[in-house]
């Protein structure tokens, strides 16, 4: 990270509950220390498209890969951050998304779509725009390398602004402390 | 003594002596070396690889759980490359099976994660399996979830070396591989005696308590140990609470009788309760029992209590739960026996002492046997004794000594025993025809043994006169079986015979005795005059009540029955049930809402197992004393502030008539 400019950072979810976010924005009034040592370029609620995500030190990502949609995403965010960190159990560890992996994809899809309860005439979707579900739902660094991840369901508010804020300092973390560093 | 040897761990001198392991060294020298299968109350398996530790001139890394340690060795237990490999050991932990720690049950106290966390793991290098397995939830009390599992095997040692049965064992292979009970059976339908252990022992969320699965999450629990009020073992246990309450109960390394090892009953029955607590005295009024304050009960019961001082409104009668404490049972004994001049205080459970004083009587004063006589015995025989039922405990270790040194049992009882399993021969006479098979027994010994002048006229006669073909026709047990009993017992060293509550609480002194008989006949009497017999009831204080002076009771023509029931499921038999309808009037004192209460005319609130604190004596005459595990809902007076109570009442209601 350059001594001249603030490092940018940016954030974005792919298969999660967004909890992890709500977590990043549990740092309170930290985010004004965050402010002032870097910036933000992007959030999972701005608007781009793929080709068009900005450059940044530091990208964050929450959630699982469940689909081809979110691998594409992930390879452009790796190709434009310096460094990736995957914050929360569904990114880097095992959680929620990966319940489906332990029945064939096929059938997880006929009971979201058809056979649901409150489901009439129900068909799973197939348009040509959708993206298409991987058949095993894998945390991030399966598919891109990630240089630091964060664990935790969600990562305590804490744990997140120790590490973002180790980053903004220009410090890759070696590790998480003890009492920060937690599984669930 | 032991030879001494000095080491030196990561630059520490650590003494230690010749047998220790390096694991053992180190930690009683303040050092730590992380471990997963390892467990203070079992063998060492060195299979989780944790525990590695370079020693000086070895070329092969050692498991320091398993090490021997060695004068001079130079250990190193901590440094970059150990760190790495125990890393890596973690990591594949995680990536064999699905550790969804924000879900488990046992997030926060497992070990596995402790572990990862003390070696910064925060994710692992290793793509993930994710091996589809179910988890069994087939048994009533506990979990298995083989997706939480790391094969550590503490389970597996566990049922064998403490539980005694052996259920558990490793099944399939390599990646499919997977603790297993039996052949592969459900948990549920295998021969799991329920004890709980494995899931005491289990370092991650693969077994935990469906009771208190996300209960028992946090960390700082309060451990407190109390007793199990069951049986006459005198089983110690730790009571887990959270906030106060209860949240689950866990084996306590230093029980001195039981050690670890708890029964189905103490660990999970007990937190069952079938009725609801008697929050508030109530005295019947016009034939409905109402709730009325403390000073108007206790009035009450003392106005009862003294009507029947007179004498001309016929005797009380005091009948009280074995499972109270020594210093509420003296205090209840106390009251009655001196203050109302009752003769006529019992337990619950009377009979058993008055019939084995009464056997003592007959058969003179040899003691019993005691439990090192029962560990070392080469030969049980058991006589309308079910262990496994009424004992739990008593029954795994029988189970141990069948499972592990062969042992025979051989069990007499009418009914179906769970322990009949175990035994090599089972004899089910018919219901009161134990007798006959005793003497068939008795006179294949003699006749075995050549001891027919070792016996009196009377009992050669009755021996005499039930050969096998008698006994046979008389208990409807097959004539052989009498023969290869008698054999069994007769061809061992060290036989003990355990009888249990069939005997000791239904009176039978005559059965007792001719065990007893038997015992001497063969020279089965120990050095301190004790008989290698022992006989088992299911008050755990029912010693304790035995030494205070309870005896029997003779509940015709009662005018008042006061019974002390604390959370005792009294069985109510149908004589019982006649004799609370038969008497004047019943005060009952309970922790529960139970059937007893039907027949009480005024009833007092009393405090549960865990609410209770006090000494407690076993069978065996080992004496225990506990505190309180929790406190009684308000409004619940200790059982001994009522006993004063009613004590002082007493006293006064007499003075009153004086004057
Ligand atoms: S890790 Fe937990 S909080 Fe974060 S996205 Fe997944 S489910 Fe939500
Ligand atoms: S067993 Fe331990 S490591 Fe595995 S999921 Fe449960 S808490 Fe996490
Ligand atoms: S169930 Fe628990 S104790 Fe048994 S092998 Fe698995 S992790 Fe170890
Ligand atoms: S509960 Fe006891 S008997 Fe059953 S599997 Fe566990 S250790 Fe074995």
């Amino acid at each position: 990270m350059s001594e001249a400019r603030k490092p940018v950072i940016a954030s974005v979810w792919l298969a999660g509950c967004s909890g992890c976010h709500m977590s990043l924005l549990d740092i309170d009034e930290r985010l004004l220390t965050v402010l002032e040592k870097g910036s933000i370029a992007a959030t999972p609620i701005t608007d781009f498209k793929l080709g068009s995500f900005p450059q940044c030190d530091v990208g964050l990502v929450e959630g699982s890969v469940t689909n081809t949609d979110n691998i594409k995403f992930l390879e452009e965010l790796r190709a434009k951050s310096t460094y990736l960190v995957s914050f929360g159990d569904c990114a880097g560890w095992g959680c929620v998304p990966f319940m489906r992996n332990f029945f064939p994809l096929q059938e997880v899809l006929e009971h979201g779509y058809i056979w649901s309860s409150s489901t009439v005439d129900g068909h799973i979707p197939d348009d040509e725009e959708l993206p298409t579900f991987l058949d095993v739902v894998e945390p991030i660094r399966k598919f891109v390398k990630v240089d630091f991840h964060i664990p935790g369901c969600p990562p305590s508010a804490d744990t997140i602004f120790y590490v973002v804020n180790e980053l903004l300092e220009g410090r890759m973390p070696a590790g998480i402390p003890q009492p920060l560093l937690h599984f669930d | 003594m032991a030879e001494l040897i000095t080491l030196t761990i990561d630059g520490q001198e650590c003494r230690g002596t010749k047998g220790m392991t390096i694991l053992q060294v180190a930690k009683e020298n303040g050092l730590d070396i992380p471990t997963l299968c390892n467990h203070p109350w079992l063998t060492t398996h060195g299979g989780c690889r944790m525990c590695v530790v370079e020693v000086e001139g070895q070329r092969r890394l050692v498991t320091a759980c398993a090490a021997p340690a060695e004068d001079g060795q130079i250990v190193v237990a901590h440094n970059d490359r150990l760190e790495t490999l125990r890393q890596m050991t973690l990591e594949l932990l995680f990536a064999e099976r699905n550790h969804i720690c924000p879900f488990c049950a046992m997030t926060g106290v497992c070990e596995l994660q402790d572990r990862a966390y003390e070696h910064h793991i925060t994710h692992t290098r290793y793509d993930y399996i994710f091996p589809v397995l179910t988890p069994d939830t087939t048994n009533p009390y506990f979990v298995q979830d083989h997706n939480r599992c790391i094969l550590c095997g503490r389970c597996v040692r566990s049922c064998y070396e403490i539980a005694g049965v052996g259920t558990l064992g490793f099944g399939h292979r390599g990646s499919q591989e997977v603790v297993i009970a039996d052949l592969g059976v459900p948990l549920g339908e295998s021969s799991c005696i329920k004890c709980g252990t494995c899931v005491d022992v289990c370092p991650t969320g693969a077994l935990f308590d469906k009771r208190a699965p996300y209960f028992s999450r946090a960390r700082g629990l309060e451990r407190k140990p109390s007793i199990c009020p069951d049986d006459d073992l005198g089983c110690a246990m730790n009571v887990v609470l959270k906030s106060g309450l209860v949240a689950r109960i866990e084996g306590w390394t230093e029980a001195p009788v039981n050690g670890p090892l708890l029964s189905y009953r103490s660990r999970y029955e007990i937190l069952n309760e079938p009725h609801p607590r008697v929050l508030k005295p109530r005295v019947r009024k016009d034939g409905e029992l109402v709730e009325v304050d403390w000073a108007e009960a206790l009035d009450a019961t003392a106005e009862l209590l003294a009507k029947t001082q007179s004498g001309a409104d016929g005797h009380v009668v005091g009948l009280c739960s074995t499972r109270l404490p020594y210093e509420t049972l003296a205090s209840y004994h106390r009251l009655l026996a001196e203050q109302c001049g009752c003769v006529d205080v019992d337990t619950f459970r009377g009979a058993q002492r008055a019939t084995r004083r009464q056997a003592d009587d007959l058969y003179g004063t040899h003691k019993e046997c005691d439990f090192e006589a029962i560990q070392q015995a080469d030969m049980v025989l058991l006589v309308g004794f079910d262990p496994c039922t009424t004992h739990p405990v008593l029954g795994a270790w029988l189970a141990k000594k069948v499972h592990h040194d062969g042992v025979p049992i051989v069990s007499i009882s009418p009914r179906t025993t769970k322990t009949a399993e175990l035994s090599i021969l089972s004899l089910k006479p018919r219901r009161g025809s134990e007798l006959a098979v005793l003497y068939g027994l008795l006179g294949q010994l003699i006749e075995q043994r050549n001891l027919g002048h070792l016996v009196d006229r009377l009992t050669a006669e009755k021996w005499r006169s039930h050969p096998p073909g008698r006994v046979s026709y008389e208990a409807g047990v097959e004539e052989q079986a009498v023969v290869r009993a008698a054999a069994l017992y007769a061809a061992a060293k060290n036989p003990v015979i355990l009888y249990g509550p069939d005997l000791t609480e239904t009176g039978n002194p005559t059965l007792i005795g001719r065990l007893w008989e038997m015992a001497q006949l063969l020279g089965h009497v120990g050095a301190s005059k004790e008989v290698m017999v022992r006989g088992f009831t299911t008050g755990a204080n029912s010693a304790a009540a035995e030494q205070i002076g309870f005896r029997g009771a003779d509940m015709e023509g009662a005018a008042v029955v006061y019974l002390l029931s604390g959370d005792d499921p009294v069985d109510l038999t149908p004589q019982l049930r006649q004799d609370l309808r038969d008497a004047g009037a019943v005060i009952l004192q309970s922790a529960h809402d139970g059937p007893l209460v039907q027949y009480a005319d005024v009833v007092l609130p009393s405090l549960k197992w865990s609410e209770r604190g006090g000494t407690w004596i076993n069978v065996m005459g080992v004496g225990q004393t506990f505190e309180a595990c929790t406190k009684a809902p308000a409004g619940i007076k200790p059982d001994e502030w009522v006993l004063t109570e009613i004590g002082e009442r007493l006293s006064a209601v007499k003075e009153a008539a004086h004057e």
